[in-house]
């Protein structure tokens, strides 16, 4: 059994703003999915020196009901106030803005 | 007989290896005592095998480590062997005798990157490496590596006396180039056996992940805190990189996802573990995949429940994903591997 996990953001104004500003995107746009990621992927550590630098990495940050919700589905116990987004994961469509 | 070679659960990503103890310095500080090499080290043949097995097992990071890595004859050539074979490399190097042929080695090894271990201004890192010339070493091979475009991190090793120097070391290596700045905390374990009255206050650890916060905040380079700083305080997503979606510490990964091998080819989950107690065998008797898949190793980690948390961490909310963080701080702190001193969520609680 799989144990990927798709998320749906409603995108706020602000967070549509912050997006074109990191992602060049000719569409409108209005939500983000996350998916193709295994669920504990979406909240681990690795080795960081090698792994801390995405090149390019951007943070989108939520508002409270999208940080509830993320909690509550992943079962996230630590404070957290952004998504990490790197260019690998929209371009190897884990992370569709659409 | 049970078979004890199936398969394990467990994926190997990551990899320190430790390929001599012979060091060009004997540093206050270093857990491992390097200056002499060990008796009877891996031969560079016996290394390749290894590498062999590593790129078997699916491991994809690598750090090399000493003693020194420059005064092990061949790394670079290892390096650049299990690069072609899919694992990112880097070294781990205190400065101090980086000339230009070490640069054409490193041109060589194909390394991600090179770690340098730099534990403050010119005082304290002269103070704590022995020699008068240190920093002035390693400041003038931070010029030939930043001249010759070779991506730099730099490590820190924390303790009373070189805690004031964070915000002028910060800038320093802000100025030089450097992309990610580790920061740990120094243990009672090898020449600090015993030396308590060195190490800053888990107050001044709370301190530290602010301070982490705040200058990941401005983004001119990325500060990471080493495995025994943090767990669950309010910076908790800002201190450990960028490497998943929510990064946040999820227990110790020592024989969970990584493993370390020592110049001799002993086999323990972590090189911090400083204790004959954690070797789980060794590359030349029994291969590494054997051990790793063997029901039985990594036991303390592997076989972790919540009823063995104790001290501090007993009954903590976040202890079924913190799991009493660092295994090394624990032990060479409270005696207990599944007891954490340092913990900024129990300081946060207080």
């Amino acid at each position: 059994m799989s144990d990927e996990q798709s998320v749906t953001l409603y995108l706020s104004s602000w967070q549509k703003r912050m997006i074109l500003d990191h992602a060049k995107l000719d569409q409108p746009i209005s939500k983000i999915t996350v998916f193709k990621i295994p669920k504990k992927e979406w909240v681990m550590y690795r080795v960081p020196v090698l792994d801390a630098i995405k090149k390019g990495a951007w943070l989108l940050y939520l508002t409270d009901e999208q940080i509830a919700h993320i909690s509550e589905v992943f079962g996230v116990k630590a404070k957290f106030s952004a998504l990490n987004i790197s260019p690998e994961h929209i371009a190897s469509k884990a992370i569709h803005i659409h | 007989m049970k078979d004890e070679t199936i398969e394990s659960p467990f994926v190997l990503s990551g990899c320190n290896w430790e390929l001599t103890l012979k060091c060009t310095l004997n540093c206050m500080h270093c857990g491992s005592r390097a200056g002499s090499a060990r008796a009877d080290e891996l031969s560079i043949e016996e290394c390749y095998r290894v590498a062999d097995e590593l790129v078997a097992l699916g491991c994809r990071d690598l750090t090399m480590i000493g003693g020194e890595v420059f005064l092990f004859r061949g790394w670079d050539d290892l390096c650049a062997y299990l690069t072609d074979n899919g694992v990112a490399v880097n070294i781990i190097s205190n400065g101090y005798i980086i000339g230009e042929r070490e640069l054409e080695q490193i041109r060589r090894s194909k390394l991600v990157n090179i770690g340098l271990s730099i534990d403050g201004m010119a005082d304290s890192h002269n103070r704590i490496r022995g020699r008068a010339d240190a920093f002035a070493r390693m400041e003038a091979s931070i010029g030939r590596l930043n001249k010759a475009n070779v991506p730099l991190c730099a490590i820190t090793s924390l303790m009373k006396f070189n805690y004031d120097d964070l915000e002028p070391l910060y800038t320093f290596l802000s100025e030089r180039n450097f992309t990610v700045w580790q920061l740990q905390l120094v243990s009672a374990m090898g020449n600090m056996e015993g030396r308590h009255d060195f190490f800053i206050t888990p107050r001044q650890v709370q301190e530290l992940t602010e301070f982490i916060r705040d200058k990941n905040r401005s983004g001119l380079m990325q500060v990471i805190a080493a495995d025994s700083i943090g767990y669950y305080d309010e910076n908790e997503v800002w201190i450990r990189g960028q490497s998943s979606i929510i990064s946040c510490w999820n227990g110790c990964q020592a024989g969970i996802t990584s493993v370390f091998i020592d110049s001799t080819g002993n086999v323990k989950g972590c090189g911090a573990l400083y204790s004959d107690e954690f070797i789980e065998g060794n590359v030349r008797t029994s291969g590494l995949r054997e051990i790793w898949n063997r029901e039985d190793s990594f036991s303390y980690n592997r076989k972790f429940t919540n009823e063995l948390l104790s001290g501090n961490c007993r009954g903590c909310d976040v202890g079924d994903v913190c799991k009493a963080g660092c295994r090394s701080s624990n032990y060479f702190s409270t005696g207990s591997l599944y007891a954490n001193a340092f913990c900024c969520h129990h300081v946060c609680a207080e």
